[in-house]
């Protein structure tokens, strides 16, 4: 009797043992529930044309956006561009994009020489073009950033987007 | 048990046991593999100037022993290596043969189409100079004949490579009065890039 009594108590001791360890392995590999989320990355670059010249000088993006999330603040990067044509050059500079993962989630604000010339989302960016004239030989830096809102909430993990600025050129009148 | 019975039951033992021989001998296992996310996309050439659709010469009133000189940025923004052949097309008026031609190729620092300030020449053929005779019709008309031209030290010409073209183009000041009065007629130049086969 106390024997077979000895016997149940060890293997509903073991039972036990054994279903507490299941349970630690298992609360030991479950994700951890604050981990960051992938950051989305957008990489923008401009298509050259021979009327002007870019620097960065393509095929180099001029901004590579690595690691964006809600709320961070923008990547930023400068680049330039310059009307290497003997007349002055109406530049309408268009965008596209190689997917639409981000199109309503990343914001591009684009200024030239502190002047804001654009400021709304990547889907923005693609519905018109952004118009500048450049003087023959004249030079402009352009300020280009791109951010997700903090009020994003998912969507953008992950994602990688190939973003063309691509520059559209027209003589106006005569030289310079 | 009657012998119609036993046999019956024999012939269902049988059966049943036949059957499931049957399912093991039928069955088959299998596999596959596969190889998948196929794709071929092609790379580019493309090359551009920055005339913006300008002329470098376009000139009245020209006299013997006038000189232009003209520069051009010729730009490869393709993705694959590529070859550049440059070729000029028309010019076949009477005062095409009076003209002569020099085509120097090397950098600018900061070109404006068709200044030559700043011009360069690189070493190739030890001066840059990649032609000098006659302005039309010393010069080949088509790819397979024009002349190779390459930045210097390169076997081609890669993504984002880039050439300034000096032309000297002169009036010989030697040309005879049948030549007063009389058009080159337009011409183009040409530069021409196809990848490597």
């Amino acid at each position: 009797m106390n024997s077979r009594f000895n016997k149940n108590l060890v293997r509903t001791a073991g039972a036990l043992v054994g279903a507490g360890l299941a349970l630690i392995f298992l609360l030991a590999a479950r994700p951890d529930a604050n981990s960051s989320p992938l950051p989305a990355t957008v990489r923008i670059s401009v298509a050259p044309t021979g009327e002007l010249e870019v620097l960065p000088s393509p095929p180099r993006p001029v901004l590579v956006a690595n690691a964006l999330l809600p709320g961070r603040p923008p990547a930023a990067a400068t680049f330039q561009i310059r009307n290497q044509a003997g007349r002055t050059l109406a530049v309408a500079l268009s965008t596209t994009a190689d997917s639409t993962a981000l199109d309503g989630l990343v914001r591009i604000r684009l200024s030239a020489d502190g002047h804001r010339l654009a400021d709304t989302t990547l889907q923005g960016m693609q519905e018109r073009s952004v118009d500048l004239n450049l003087a023959s030989g004249a030079r402009t830096q352009l300020q280009l950033q791109a951010w997700i809102p903090g009020d994003v909430l998912t969507g953008y993990e992950g994602r990688l987007v190939e973003v063309s600025l691509v520059p559209a050129v027209q003589p106006l009148g005569g030289r310079g | 048990m009657t012998i119609r019975k036993k046999v019956l039951s024999s012939a269902l033992v049988v059966a049943a046991l036949g059957s499931v021989t049957a399912l093991g001998v039928l069955g088959l296992f299998s596999a596959t593999t596969q190889n998948s996310g196929n794709e071929i996309s092609s790379g580019t050439v493309a090359l551009t100037d920055n005339d913006a659709g300008s002329a470098q010469i376009n000139t009245t009133g020209a006299k013997p022993g006038d000189s232009w000189t003209r520069c051009i940025k010729v730009t490869y923004n393709g993705s694959l290596p590529a070859d550049v052949h440059s070729y000029t097309v028309g010019g076949t008026g009477p005062l095409a043969s009076y003209l002569h031609l020099t085509l120097t190729q090397g950098t600018q620092a900061s070109p404006v189409f068709p200044s030559c300030t700043g011009f360069t020449a690189d070493a190739t053929n030890g001066t840059g100079v990649t032609y000098d005779g006659p302005a039309l019709s010393g010069l080949s008309t088509d790819y397979a004949t024009g002349s190779p031209v390459l930045p210097f030290g390169q076997t081609s010409w890669n993504p984002g490579d880039s050439l300034v073209f000096r032309s000297v183009v002169t009036l010989d000041p030697a040309a005879p009065d049948v030549a007063q009065g009389n058009t080159s007629g337009v011409f183009s130049i040409f530069w021409e890039a196809r990848n490597h086969a």
